[in-house]
């Protein structure tokens, strides 16, 4: 017994799948309170910054600090926090280019996005989600969707959408992650171009 | 200059980031996970923290498009509602020529019109009603909305539900559950019914859980947010458990089951409320074995090559069940 007893209390190494590095108290903030402002924020960094290359990228830069912030301490007030974050972000990328545009700063100045203003209460987020979720499954590119409806829908397994479709099991995983990947992409930005057509 | 130099040198560009988040997301919702590619999963999520951020943010999409499964199965609901409108209008209907003709219409008009709705073993059903109220069904659940009075009654006549409610103070959402019920105030919470036990959890604002002991008595309670009732054989005992263990509990919404120090008896009863393929623990002396950790609740197979391989036991696949033992 002694034996069964160390195996168990080695068992986090190594236990798969776990997810309890994903389910830590900042994660857990970061996916309730931050992800839900993805739409707004984009549309702040585009007012902000003209170049549509930069803007996930600065979307990232700007989740990278919030979320260092998390770990120390959750902020009170995620909006207002992430939009602080975000002008920062901004303002040092500007300052760095050394285009200041002049229209880009009067722009989030006026903009008055860092309030905290009452969004729509959640059963009505709710009921905006499914919809949301339909419209980025309709503009998926077809074989992303077809991958992404058997699994997610039909809740097939790999091998049974590589029959279906008559492609290799290998070509699914790469429809299939390309699919979560432009589902998160289109559920959080309307503007979203897909650029890589499988 | 130097400072965006840098600051593009360390972090990665967004896109890659992203392609590989979904690769990893895209691995990990496969049986085939192994310890080795846990460690491999642990390492890029340690390279930056923008590895984290992007794999939660695909995970999050990827777990609410669990709600377009709702679209699988509309037609059958409807069915079902069909067919239990037209047997009561008819009783309803019959009733009043009887009892009054000139009423007829009137009853039926007043007819409860209920809406039972099923999920089969594995089986999960996201329902949104008229009030915007959401309700998910686990595994293997039926439950009844009457709309009739000026409240509105759901009833969980088996199985498990978590609840998300509009509250409405004139139209208070009451769940009746064995000898029980929920009132919400305001409020998100879990109801399971499992052989004479009932177990409410609340996750958010209050709720209140009445339960008729010995009959003519009825206990209640007031349960705030980490709170769970558990009523068995007419008694209700109400505890503040770990936080994480609340958390666990909701892990079927995400198609996961969380054992922590769990029985191999208790673990494979959770995975036989999921899945047609039984687990059938054969002596008691292994049944007590405890174990831990997160699991896709339809991957009994490799449930129980883990557990063969971490306890020493044997594990046997006889098709339609897997047979464990010393």
């Amino acid at each position: 017994m002694t034996e069964i007893a160390d195996t168990i209390s080695e068992m986090p190494e190594d236990w798969p799948p776990g997810t309890l590095a994903v389910r830590s108290k900042e994660n857990v903030w970061f996916v309730a309170e931050v992800l839900p402002l993805e739409g707004l924020l984009l549309k702040f960094l585009r007012r902000g910054w003209r170049n549509e290359n930069d803007i996930k990228d600065l979307c990232q830069d700007v989740y990278m600090e919030v979320y260092e912030v998390a770990k120390a301490e959750i902020p009170a007030s995620a909006k207002a926090f992430v939009f602080a974050i975000a002008r920062n972000v901004l303002v040092d990328r500007i300052r760095r280019e050394q285009i200041v545009s002049i229209e880009a700063v009067a722009d989030f100045e006026t903009l008055g996005l860092a309030t905290e203003e009452p969004g729509p209460d959640r059963t009505a987020i709710a009921r905006q989600e499914l919809r949301r979720l339909q419209a980025a499954l309709d503009r998926m590119p077809k074989r992303w969707r077809e991958a992404v409806v058997m699994r997610k829908i039909q809740e097939m397994s790999r091998p049974e959408i590589a029959v279906r479709l008559g492609i290799a099991e290998a070509t699914v995983s790469q429809h299939l992650a390309a699919g979560m990947g432009a589902l998160a992409n289109l559920f959080h930005d309307d503007l979203t171009e897909l650029k890589k057509k499988p | 200059m130097s400072d965006a130099i840098k600051q593009r040198q360390i972090n990665p560009k967004a896109e890659s980031v992203q392609s590989s988040a979904s690769t990893w997301l895209e691995r990990r919702e496969h049986g085939d996970w192994s310890g080795r590619d846990q460690q491999e999963f642990d390492l890029w999520l340690a390279v930056s923290p923008a590895h984290t951020i992007a794999y939660l943010r695909v995970e999050d999409v990827w777990n609410r498009a669990n709600r377009l499964r709702a679209l699988n199965h509309p037609e059958r609901n409807r069915a079902a509602i069909f067919r239990r409108w037209t047997f009561l209008a008819r009783i309803a209907a019959v009733a009043a020529v009887v009892v009054l003709v000139g009423a007829a219409s009137v009853i039926y008009l007043l007819t409860p019109r209920d809406t039972i709705y099923t999920t089969e073993v594995g089986q999960r059903e996201n329902l949104l009603l008229a009030d915007g109220s959401q309700i998910e069904l686990n595994t293997d659940t039926a439950l009844r909305i009457s709309a009739g009075g000026g409240n509105k009654t759901i009833t969980l006549e088996k199985g498990e539900a978590y609840f998300d409610v509009k509250h409405d103070a004139k139209r208070p959402f009451v769940v009746r559950v064995g000898g029980g019920r929920v009132i919400d105030l305001g409020t998100r919470f879990l109801v399971r019914q499992s052989s004479n036990r009932i177990k409410v959890a609340v996750f958010e604002g209050r709720a209140r859980f009445d339960l008729a002991e010995s009959g003519i008595r009825t206990r209640s309670a007031v349960l705030v947010p980490g709170e769970v009732a558990v009523a068995a054989a007419g008694r209700m005992s109400v505890t503040k458990p770990a936080p994480q263990v609340l958390v666990d509990d909701l892990a079927w919404r995400r198609s996961e089951l969380v054992f922590h120090f769990t029985s191999l008896a208790d673990a494979a009863a959770e995975f036989n409320r999921y899945n047609q393929k039984k687990l059938i623990v054969q002596d008691s002396e292994i049944a007590r074995l405890e174990i831990g950790g997160t699991f896709g609740m339809h991957d009994v197979t490799g449930f129980s090559r883990q557990v063969r391989h971490l306890l020493g036991i044997r594990a046997d696949d006889r098709g339609a069940e897997i047979v464990l033992s010393r």
